[in-house]
């Protein structure tokens, strides 16, 4: 093994490893301080490095040398590594644009529409029930419909931007046909009750039987109501006439009938049989009009 | 006889006062008025004091039929009295 030591600038390897036996003669001295070489001793050799270029031979054949190194000074000129920038490049910040078309998004699934409020207004269909021989039919009117409702407000956020619209309803009036579409099965129907228990007592018959009414007599006081309506009377009788005995049968007196008639007024009560103690009452009546004739 | 006249259709109004033999008004009582209809129906018109005028009664009625009306105003209290009159409704005005 040789070991030569030359001048000009070193080349440092990245692989030369320290300490450890030096492979090659490119292995020239710098940085190796206390080196330890393992190569074959052929005896004891102390060397002083001094300035400038100096060379180290070792004979291939010579054993137990042993190479010392003091300490000495050392330069160490050396070219900046070539570091292989490609491997470290960093990236700074830059200004990205990403262009590229709008997805086509299925709006069918993804518009989610908030709850609207919706409005039915119509009129009232008029039944007319009418009485063929066949029966009775009912004859729907024509009705009018009206569907007024609030957009609904669909949520912006998913991208999607619903425009006010507008909505006809627009129908057939129904041409009901009840004789046609009521049908009527056959239904069973059962009705439990309880049997009344019938009072016997309120239907007995009642025979004839016999009644005696007990009381005192009604004291009416017809007496003091008498009231004497108009009444006629006549007189009947006949004629006398005074003669003066020899004048020839002169009349000198002659008594006619007159008949007598005794009328009282119908509505002026007669009082009779009023006792001594009881006010005698009289009662004026007087009858108006709100316009009298 | 009341001679007074009506025609159909009108309110006749019946006013009783009860007095005494001297003429005194009396508080009267169970004071009603009969009144019998020219067809002879008979119906009871009823007889409420009248608040303006003390120990008098009033009741009204709708001469509905012309003819006689025969009227009737009696009172129980203090002692039974009655007095009647008469009135005419016309059917009609007068040509």
């Amino acid at each position: 093994m040789g070991l030569r030591a030359g001048g000009g600038p070193l080349l440092l390897r990245r692989d030369l490893g320290l300490p450890g036996p030096v492979q090659g003669q490119q292995a020239s001295g710098a940085a190796l301080i206390g080196a330890r070489l393992a190569a074959a001793v052929i005896g004891t050799v102390r060397m002083r490095a001094g300035d400038g270029p100096f060379s180290l031979r070792i004979p291939a054949s010579g054993g137990g040398v042993i190479l010392v190194a003091n300490a000495g000074a050392f330069t160490l000129a050396a070219q900046e590594a070539a570091l292989r920038v490609d491997r470290r490049v960093m990236a700074e910040a830059g200004a990205f644009a990403l262009a590229g078309q709008e997805a086509a998004l299925r709006v069918d699934r993804r518009v989610v529409a908030e709850a609207g409020a919706f409005t039915l207004a119509g009129q009232t269909a008029d039944f007319i029930i009418t009485t063929p021989p066949a029966g009775i039919v009912f004859v729907a009117n024509a009705g009018a419909f009206t569907l007024a409702g609030q957009d609904a407000a669909l949520r912006v956020d998913r991208r999607v931007v619903a425009e006010a619209g507008a909505f006809a309803l627009a129908g057939q009036d129904a041409a009901l046909r009840l004789d046609r579409r009521l049908v009527l099965e056959a239904g069973a129907f059962a009705l439990i009750g309880q049997d009344a228990a019938l009072r016997r007592d309120i239907r007995q018959v009642v025979q004839v039987g016999a009644f005696t009414l007990a009381g005192q007599e009604a004291l009416l006081s017809v007496a003091r109501r008498l009231v004497a309506e108009a009444g006629a009377f006549a007189l009947a009788g006949q004629d006398i006439e005074f003669v003066v005995p020899g004048s020839g049968g002169l009349v000198v007196a002659r008594l006619a009938r007159r008949p007598a008639q005794i009328a009282r007024p119908w509505h002026r009560p007669a009082v009779i049989g009023l006792p001594s103690d009881a006010p005698r009452v009289v009662v004026r009546l007087i009858i108006r009009g709100d316009d009298n004739l | 006889m009341n001679a007074a006249k009506y025609w159909q259709g009108q309110s006749v109004e019946l006013r009783a006062l009860f007095l005494s033999a001297v003429g005194v008004p009396l508080a009267a009582g169970g004071v009603s008025f009969r009144v019998k209809k020219p067809d002879g129906a008979v119906l009871t018109v009823a007889a409420s004091p009248d608040p303006a005028r003390a120990n008098e009664f009033v009741g009204v009625l709708v001469a509905d039929q012309a003819g006689v009306w025969q009227v009737k105003a009696s009172c129980q209290t203090p002692a039974p009295a009655v007095e009647q009159s008469t009135f005419t409704v016309m059917a009609s005005l007068p040509g």
